[in-house]
C-alpha cells in the first residue's frame, strides 16, 4: 500500500483536505471532457455512495454537537431537563473563573505536553532501532505493540496495582534499595506516573508510525548523503528528521487527541486526586454531568475542549501543506 | 546509523561490539518494561490473594510465575460474574461494528475517490472536521440522541455511532487511490455503472486494506469503555471492558486476583488476534499516517 | 427544553425504520386471573443490595399478577445510572438507592411521595434517623429498610498477642487517642516496612481514603450537639447547617481542622497506623489488627473463619455513627406507581421486614421489628444496633448531598495524602457553598 518514493512526488502536488485530483495516468482528452461535463451529474450517484456514512456522521456527530452547544447555554439537571433555565454565556464565564475547571484544563495540558515530550524522541529512537538489522526486531516490535492493543481499562487497572504501595514497581525499587514511592497518593508524583503509563501505552504506535516514515525514505537519498561524506549524526539531522516532519506531525496530532480524550486513568485510578492533580478534563466533564448534576456546565467545558481540539487539527492541516519534495 | 550497517564500506563488516551490547541492553529493557507487567497480570490472575502479596513483596521471580496456581479466579469470573456473557456481548458489538464499517466506509470511500462531483472538497472537509473531535466529550448529548431514537440499552447502540469511522474512511481512501482510474474508464466504456465498478474492480484490489480495516475496527470496538458504560443499562448486555472495570461493589475492595484475571480475560483475545495478524495491524496503522 | 425533534428529520426516521427490530416494548397482558393486567415492575438496584430476589419472589407469591424485571449495577455506578435513567422515557418503577440521596432525588422530582401508602403508626415506629433522612419538605419518599453502622472490628489473634483488650460495650468505648494507642501497640513494623497495620485501610469504594461515610465521622465526633447553637462545637457536629444552606463555618471549624490533623497523622509520620492505598481482606489475612466495618462484614469474617471481636466506634468528644443504607423508592415518572408503591411498602413494613432482616442479619428500621429480633440482641450485632439507637445520625441531609459528599470525600482524601487540613476543608467549602440552596 505504501508505494514508496515514486508515488510521493505526484501526491505531493495535492494538498490535504481539498479532495482528490485525478491521477495523471489514464486521463486522455476524451476522459477529461467526459469528466468535466458530468461533474454535476455525478452528484447523485456520489451521494448514493456517501449517504450511509454521512447520515451516521450527521446523527451521531453533528447532531450531538449542536445539542451540546445548546445545552451549554442552559442550566439544568439530568433528572428534570425540562425544568432547565437559559443562562446564556454564564456557564462559559464560570469555566474560566472556577478553580477546579481551570486546574483540570491545566492538568490536561501538562499531561499532553508531558506525553509528547517523552513519546516523540523515545519512539523515534525505537523506530530507528527497528529499522536496522539488529537482533530481535520482530520480537521487540511485538512487545511494544502489546499495550497499544490493550484497552485503556486494562492498562489503567494493571498500573493501579503496579503503582500500589505494595505493588510490583515499589518492590522492584526495594531491590535497588529505594524507598517506596507514593505514586498515585503523592501530589507531585501522580500526574508524572500517569504520563509514564501513557507513554508505555502509546510508544508502540508512535514507533510504528515513525518506522513507516523511515522506511519510505528512499534508499538512494541515504546513499547519496553517505557518498557526500555525511556522518550518521548529520545524516540524521539534515536528512532523516526533516523528511520525517510529516510523520512527526501526524504522531503529534494522534498523541494530542489521545491525551485530550484520556478518561480511564482518572476514572479508574485516581478519581482526580490527589488534590485535583490528575483531574483530566474529560473526567471532569463526566463528573460534572453525572455526579454533580450540572450537565449544562459540563457541556460548556466540552465545547471548549472541542474548540481546542479543532484548533489543533487546523494547525496540523496548515502545517501539512508544506511538503518536502525530492 | 542503520545505513552504516547496510552499506558497510570500510566501517567494519559487522556491527561493532558496542552496538551489540547496546542492542542487548535495549532488548532486555524492553522485555522488562513491556513483557513483565503482562506476565505479572496473567500469573496473578492464577493466584490467591495471599500469594499475590507474598510473591510481590519482597520482589521475587515468583511474581511472574503462578507457583501455586489456581484456576479459582477464572472459574469465579465465569460463574459468578458472567464474564462469558460479557465476552459474547463484546463479540456481537464488534461484529456489528466491523460489518457496518466495512459496508459504510467502503461505499463512502468509493464516492469520495472515484466520483468527481461538485462540492467534493466540502464534503471531505466536513468529514475531516469530525475526526479531531474527542468522542468522549460528546457522550452525554450522544446518549440523549440515542435515547430519543429509542435505542438505548441495546448492543446496536454501542456499535452504531462508530460505524461511520473517519479513520476507516481514510484507510480505504488511500488504497482506493492506488488503483488507476484507467480501469474505471475501461469498465465504463463497457457499460458498467458505479456499483458494478465498485464491486468488481475496486473491492477485489483492496483486500489487504479491507482486512486491515476489519482488524483495527475490531480492536477499537473491543476496547471501547466510556460509551458502553453510558449506553448499556442492563448488566446482561454489558461488554467485557466495562464488566471488568466494575468488579467492585460497595464496601468491598477489588479482589486483586479476580481483577487481574478479569483484565487478562478481557485482553487475551485481542492479543492472540494481534499476534497472529501483526502484519495487518502494524501496516494498517503505519501507512494511515503518511498521506 | 426546546424540542429537538426537528433536528433529526429524515435521517432519524430512516435509521429507526431500519432498526426498529431492535427496539423493545412490552405491553401488559390481560388474562383471566389478572383482570387489571399482569404488571411487570422494572427494578434498578446495586449488586448485593435490595430489593433482593427473595423479597421479590415472596411478593410475587402473594401477588401473582406482579412480576419483576431487574437491572443491576455495581454500587459505584448506581448514582450515575439513576441520573441517566431518571429523565428517560422509561424510568425504572422501583429503585434501590443510597438513602442520603433521598432529598436530592426528591427535590428534583425523581421520587414519588409515599405518605398515602404507608400504614398507620409507621411514623412512630420508624427510627428517627431514617425518618429524617428519607423525608423532604414534609413528605416521606422512602420507608427505609435497614440501618447499619460502622463498628471497630478486631482480629483477636493479633490483639491477644499484643495484650490488648478492646471494650465491648458502648459505655466503655475508646476515644480516638486511646484507639490509636492500641493500633500502634498492635502494629508490626514501621515506616516503609509495616507488616501488620494497626488499622486496615478503608474498604469503601476502591480502597482510597476519604469516603465520608467513615472519615467524616472523625470531624463530626469532635463536635458537641449540646453546645450553644452559635458555637463552633455545635456546628462541627452537624457539618452542615440544618436547613442545608450553609457549609462555611460548619465544615471548616477549628475543631474539625484539629480532628482532620489527627486523621492525617494516621496515614503518615511517626503515628502512622494505616495505609494510603488499599489492602484487600486485611483483617482476614492477618495484615491488620483493627478494621472499621459495617455489620454485614460479620458474615464475611465468619465464613473466613477468623476469630474476631467487635468494639464500638471511637470518638473525640461526642460518639457518633452514620446511619443510612440502601433503601427503596418509587420513581415519580413510573407508569405503575400504585403497584410499585405497594411493593415497596410491603417489603419494608410489618413482619415481612422482620423476617427479611432476621434472615439476612440486617438491622430493620422499625423499632418493633428490631425488638423482636433474637439474633440482633447478641454480640456482635448488638453493638451496631445500640450504636444506631444511641449515636446514630444521618449523613448531613440536603438536596445537594451528592455534591457535598463528592467534595468532602475529595477533601478528606487529600488530607489523608498529606495536604494541609485547613486548606483542604476551605477548598471543599468554596466548592460546595455556591451549589447549596439551588
Amino acid at each position: 500500500m505504501a508505494s514508496g518514493g515514486t508515488a510521493l512526488p505526484r501526491k505531493a502536488a495535492r494538498t490535504r483536505g481539498e479532495g482528490v485530483q485525478p491521477s495523471s495516468r489514464g486521463t486522455g482528452t476524451r476522459a477529461r471532457r467526459l469528466g468535466r461535463s458530468s461533474l454535476r451529474h455525478n452528484a447523485l450517484p456520489a451521494l448514493g455512495f456517501l449517504t450511509p456514512f454521512l447520515l451516521l456522521l450527521l446523527v451521531f456527530q453533528y447532531v450531538p454537537l449542536v445539542v451540546m452547544a445548546k445545552n451549554s447555554l442552559y442550566s439544568f439537571s439530568l433528572f428534570n431537563p425540562d425544568a432547565g433555565k437559559f443562562v446564556g454565556t454564564d456557564n462559559f464565564v464560570r469555566v474560566f473563573t472556577d478553580a477546579t475547571a481551570l486546574q483540570s484544563m491545566l492538568v490536561t495540558l501538562l499531561f499532553t505536553i508531558g506525553l509528547l515530550i517523552l513519546v516523540i524522541p523515545l519512539s523515534f529512537l525505537l523506530a530507528v532501532y527497528l529499522n536496522g538489522k539488529l537482533a530481535a526486531r520482530a520480537l521487540i516490535r511485538t512487545m511494544i505493540f502489546l499495550p497499544v492493543v490493550t484497552s485503556a481499562v486494562v492498562v489503567a487497572t494493571l498500573w493501579t496495582f503496579l503503582l500500589n504501595q505494595s505493588g510490583l514497581i515499589n518492590s522492584a525499587l526495594g531491590v535497588l534499595g529505594i524507598a517506596p514511592l507514593g505514586f498515585l497518593t503523592d501530589r507531585n508524583e501522580a500526574l508524572p506516573a500517569l504520563i509514564v503509563m501513557s507513554v508505555w501505552q502509546q510508544i508502540g504506535l508512535a514507533a510504528v508510525l515513525f518506522l513507516g516514515g523511515l522506511q519510505s525514505i528512499p534508499a538512494e537519498l541515504q546513499e547519496a548523503a553517505y557518498t557526500d561524506g555525511a556522518g550518521p549524526v548529520s545524516r540524521l539531522r539534515y536528512l532523516t528528521i526533516p523528511l520525517l516532519s510529516r510523520t512527526t506531525l501526524f504522531v503529534v496530532v494522534i498523541m494530542t487527541v489521545f491525551a485530550l480524550q484520556a478518561f480511564a486513568p482518572a476514572y479508574i485510578m485516581t478519581g482526580g486526586a490527589p488534590d485535583g492533580t490528575t483531574n483530566l478534563i474529560i473526567f471532569q466533564i463526566y463528573r460534572t454531568a453525572f455526579y454533580l448534576q450540572q450537565p449544562g456546565y459540563a457541556s460548556a467545558m466540552a465545547v471548549i475542549v472541542l474548540i481546542f481540539a479543532l484548533l489543533v487539527s487546523l494547525v496540523q492541516m496548515r502545517l501539512l501543506r508544506t511538503r518536502w519534495n525530492y | 546509523m542503520t545505513a552504516v550497517t547496510n552499506h558497510s564500506r570500510g566501517r567494519g563488516r559487522r556491527p561493532m561490539i558496542g552496538w551489540r551490547l547496546l542492542s542487548l541492553v535495549v532488548v532486555l529493557v524492553i522485555v522488562a518494561v513491556f513483557l513483565l507487567p503482562y506476565l505479572w497480570m496473567v500469573s496473578s490472575g492464577l493466584k490467591t490473594q495471599n500469594d499475590i502479596f507474598s510473591d510481590v513483596a519482597p520482589f521475587s521471580w515468583r511474581a511472574f510465575v503462578p507457583v501455586h496456581g489456581t484456576l479459582d479466579n477464572v472459574v469465579r469470573l465465569f460463574t459468578e460474574k458472567s464474564i462469558g456473557r460479557a465476552l459474547v456481548n463484546s463479540l456481537i458489538v464488534a461484529v456489528i461494528q466491523v460489518a457496518g464499517s466495512l459496508v459504510v466506509c467502503s461505499l463512502a470511500a468509493y464516492g469520495l475517490t472515484r466520483i468527481k462531483f461538485k462540492g467534493r472538497g466540502v464534503v471531505f472537509a466536513l468529514i475531516l472536521a469530525t475526526f479531531m473531535l474527542p468522542a468522549e466529550a460528546l457522550v452525554v448529548p450522544m446518549y440523549s440522541v440515542v435515547a430519543d431514537l429509542g435505542l438505548q440499552d441495546s448492543l446496536v447502540a454501542v456499535a452504531l455511532p462508530w460505524v461511520a469511522s473517519v479513520f476507516g474512511l481514510f484507510l480505504l481512501k488511500q488504497s482506493f487511490e492506488e488503483i488507476p482510474t484507467s480501469l474505471d474508464e475501461a469498465a465504463r466504456l463497457d457499460g458498467a455503472g458505479h456499483l458494478r465498478i465498485f464491486w468488481s474492480i475496486i473491492l477485489p484490489n483492496v483486500k489487504t486494506a479491507l482486512a486491515t480495516l476489519c482488524l483495527i475496527t475490531f480492536m477499537f470496538s473491543w476496547n471501547a469503555f466510556l460509551w458502553p458504560l453510558i449506553v448499556v443499562q442492563t448488566p446482561e448486555k454489558q461488554v467485557v471492558q466495562v464488566a471488568i472495570a466494575q468488579s467492585v461493589s460497595a464496601g468491598e475492595l477489588p479482589d486483586w486476583g479476580m481483577t487481574f484475571a478479569g483484565a487478562a480475560v478481557a485482553t487475551v483475545p485481542l492479543i492472540v488476534l494481534f499476534l497472529f495478524l501483526q502484519r495487518f495491524f502494524v501496516r494498517g496503522l503505519a501507512t494511515s499516517g503518511l498521506r | 427544553m426546546i424540542s429537538k425533534k426537528w433536528l433529526y428529520g429524515a435521517g432519524g426516521i430512516a435509521l429507526v425504520l431500519s432498526l426498529s427490530a431492535c427496539g423493545s416494548d412490552s405491553k401488559p397482558a390481560t388474562t383471566a386471573d389478572c383482570p387489571q393486567g399482569a404488571i411487570t415492575l422494572s427494578v434498578l438496584r446495586a449488586e448485593n443490595n435490595g430489593p433482593t430476589d427473595e423479597q421479590m419472589a415472596t411478593y410475587k407469591a402473594a401477588n401473582p399478577c406482579v412480576s419483576f424485571k431487574v437491572d443491576q449495577v455495581p454500587f459505584g455506578q448506581l448514582a450515575s445510572k439513576i441520573s441517566v435513567l431518571g429523565p428517560s422515557a422509561n424510568p425504572p418503577d422501583v429503585i434501590g438507592y443510597d438513602s442520603p440521596n433521598t432529598q436530592s432525588y426528591a427535590s428534583q422530582g425523581l421520587l414519588l411521595p409515599l405518605d398515602k401508602y404507608l400504614p398507620a403508626g409507621w411514623k412512630d415506629d420508624v427510627a428517627k434517623a431514617t425518618l429524617d433522612e428519607n423525608s423532604w419538605d414534609g413528605q416521606v419518599y422512602s420507608p427505609g429498610e435497614e440501618q447499619d453502622a460502622l463498628a471497630l472490628y478486631y482480629n483477636k489473634k493479633l490483639t491477644d498477642a499484643a495484650g490488648i483488650k478492646p471494650p465491648t460495650s458502648l459505655d466503655k468505648a475508646w476515644t480516638w487517642e486511646e484507639a490509636q494507642a492500641a493500633f500502634l501497640k498492635c502494629q508490626q513494623g514501621s515506616g516503609n516496612d509495616i507488616k501488620v497495620y494497626g488499622l486496615a485501610p478503608s474498604r469503601l469504594g476502591n480502597g482510597t481514603p476519604g469516603a465520608s461515610y467513615r472519615d467524616l465521622l472523625f470531624l463530626r465526633s469532635a463536635g458537641d450537639p449540646t453546645a450553644p447553637e452559635d458555637s463552633t462545637a455545635f456546628k462541627t457536629f452537624w457539618a452542615l447547617s440544618r436547613d442545608g444552606k450553609q457549609v462555611d463555618g460548619w465544615l471548616n471549624t477549628p475543631e474539625a481542622v484539629q480532628a482532620a490533623t489527627f486523621y492525617q497523622n494516621m496515614f503518615q509520620g511517626p503515628d502512622q497506623v494505616t495505609s494510603k492505598t488499599g489492602l484487600p481482606s486485611a483483617l482476614i489475612n492477618n495484615k491488620a489488627c483493627f478494621d472499621l466495618e459495617v455489620s454485614s462484614n460479620t458474615a464475611t469474617l465468619k465464613k473466613a473463619g477468623v476469630d474476631f471481636g467487635v468494639s464500638p466506634m471511637p470518638y473525640f468528644k461526642t460518639p457518633i455513627v452514620h446511619t443510612g443504607a440502601v433503601t427503596v423508592g418509587v420513581t415519580a415518572r413510573s407508569k405503575n406507581a400504585d403497584a410499585a408503591a405497594a411493593f415497596v411498602v410491603a417489603i419494608s413494613t410489618g413482619d415481612e421486614l422482620g423476617t427479611w432482616a432476621e434472615k439476612n442479619i440486617r438491622i430493620p428500621v422499625l423499632k418493633s421489628q428490631a425488638d423482636k429480633s433474637v439474633i440482633l440482641k447478641k454480640a456482635p450485632y448488638n453493638i451496631a444496633v445500640e450504636e444506631i439507637q444511641q449515636w446514630g445520625q444521618p449523613r448531613p441531609p440536603s438536596p445537594q448531598f451528592t455534591q457535598y459528599d463528592q467534595f468532602v470525600t475529595d477533601a478528606l482524601r487529600d488530607i489523608a495524602y498529606g495536604k494541609d487540613p485547613k486548606a483542604s476543608l476551605d477548598k471543599a467549602v468554596s466548592q460546595i457553598q455556591p451549589l447549596l440552596g439551588q
